[in-house]
């Protein structure tokens, strides 16, 4: 089962390497080792997650220009941050509010990183997060659905 | 506590990392992953950069021959422009020189005068005296020796800020006049760096750098300067070149705006 998980990571790292950047439109670039990321806390799969964060922060790392931690580090906070309001609000959010939660995360991450190197122009920030909160949205739709039926609620 | 063991793995590989990649201590894991990654990477990228370029071509056949006609006629005309600009840029040294530099160009100048430079070292900015009242618009280029300096990034009625291609946040579309290949021109510390060269492009010391219309913010042709050596290594996914201009941007006193 590991290895599966850790050969799917290494093709969709390689993925968002070879072929994101060049389906880019107005200089956004959809991070998909962020959103599996995200859509695996939001359904509670905290092992697959931290594999996602560790492995996908990674492959973003060594292929990255940026400083060592830009990728690892926020995508750390970001899970501690979604753990925690899980465990207080909701588990396993309905999908809109999923793609709030995408939408949120995706604004937060990358203003980080634009702030600390000024990256790129403001514009592109919202343009960003609502293309990953759609993308987001629909891969954690599917995800949520095939998880509910998986695990109906036994009472 | 399973999970926690998982994080505080994860912090001590961001730790380790952070330490060691100022270094240039992750290089050689780098240099590892790239080899390894390179040729399927490249391959995608490809396929993706074809694939893509297919689908838009049979989506827009008929635009795609319209703009066709029309990018040759522009690039016939650039083409002069540039052949303009080049003979003006190696004859003319002082103001009288750039005076009829300005009279002989085909493109439409306007002759500005630096009045203030930035204050900081992380951003080289000038303020030249003219303005939207003068026809100055953001993102024009601005020109010393019929060389490329900058481009307008903020206009008053009477003034402009030019961001000059050396500042560290400067980003320019360049293009090699000979082999055609295209990248991004950045200024910084360690001087003008023309990068994301396609790798299957033969970067020449000597050649000639241009402005690139890539982005439609410059109009193409304009000259930056030229390749001074190679900086990237083989395993790099991008070319990168230092690049040096023939202007002295310490000492600008009267530029062009180009409209």
């Amino acid at each position: 089962m590991t290895y599966w998980r850790i050969f799917i990571i290494l093709i969709i790292g390689i993925i968002q390497i070879g072929i994101m950047p060049y389906l880019s439109f107005e200089h956004v670039i959809p991070n998909l080792i962020f959103i599996i990321l995200i859509t695996n806390i939001l359904l509670g799969q905290d092992q697959t997650a931290l594999w996602w964060l560790v492995l996908g922060g990674l492959i973003l790392e060594l292929f990255s220009p940026l400083p060592f931690g830009l990728y690892l580090l926020p995508y750390l906070i970001i899970y501690i941050i979604i753990r925690y309001l899980l465990r207080i609000y909701l588990l396993e959010p309905p999908p809109l509010l999923a793609m709030v939660v995408f939408f949120a995360a995706s604004l937060l991450y990358n203003m980080v990183v634009m702030i600390i190197l000024r990256l790129a122009s403001f514009y592109s920030l919202p343009i960003l997060a609502i293309t990953e909160a759609i993308l987001g949205g629909l891969i954690y739709f599917i995800t949520w659905r095939r998880h509910i039926q998986k695990s109906p609620i036994k009472i | 506590m399973r999970r926690y063991r998982a994080l505080i793995i994860i912090i001590a590989i961001i730790i380790i990392g952070m330490i060691l990649d100022p270094f240039g201590l992750l290089q050689p894991v780098k240099d590892i992953v790239y080899r390894v990654s390179g040729p399927v990477t490249i391959s995608l990228q490809r396929l993706s950069h074809n694939s893509g370029n297919f689908f838009v071509t049979l989506s827009s056949f008929r635009r795609l021959a319209r703009e066709n006609e029309e990018l040759r006629a522009d690039n016939l005309d650039l083409k002069a422009s540039n052949a303009t600009l080049k003979e003006i840029g190696h004859e003319n040294t002082l103001l009288k020189e750039e005076l009829n530099f300005m009279q002989t160009s085909q493109l439409q100048l306007i002759p500005a005068v630096i009045i203030a430079k930035s204050p900081s070292g992380f951003v080289d900015t000038v303020i030249l005296n003219r303005g939207s009242h003068d026809g100055v618009k953001i993102n024009q280029a601005v020109v010393s020796h019929g060389f490329l300096i900058g481009q307008v990034k903020k206009v008053t009625t009477h003034t402009s800020e030019i961001l000059l291609i050396t500042s560290n946040s400067s980003m320019i579309p360049a293009l090699m006049q000979q082999s055609r290949g295209t990248g991004l021109l950045h200024g910084g510390l360690s001087g003008l760096h023309l990068e994301d060269i396609q790798l299957d492009i033969t970067v020449q010391p000597g050649e000639n750098v241009i402005s690139s219309s890539l982005g439609k913010l410059l109009p193409q042709g304009i000259p930056i300067g030229t390749i001074k050596a190679i900086i990237s290594s083989e395993s790099d996914m991008s070319q990168a070149a230092a690049v040096t201009s023939p202007v002295a941007f310490s000492s600008l006193e009267i530029v062009f705006i180009v409209k």
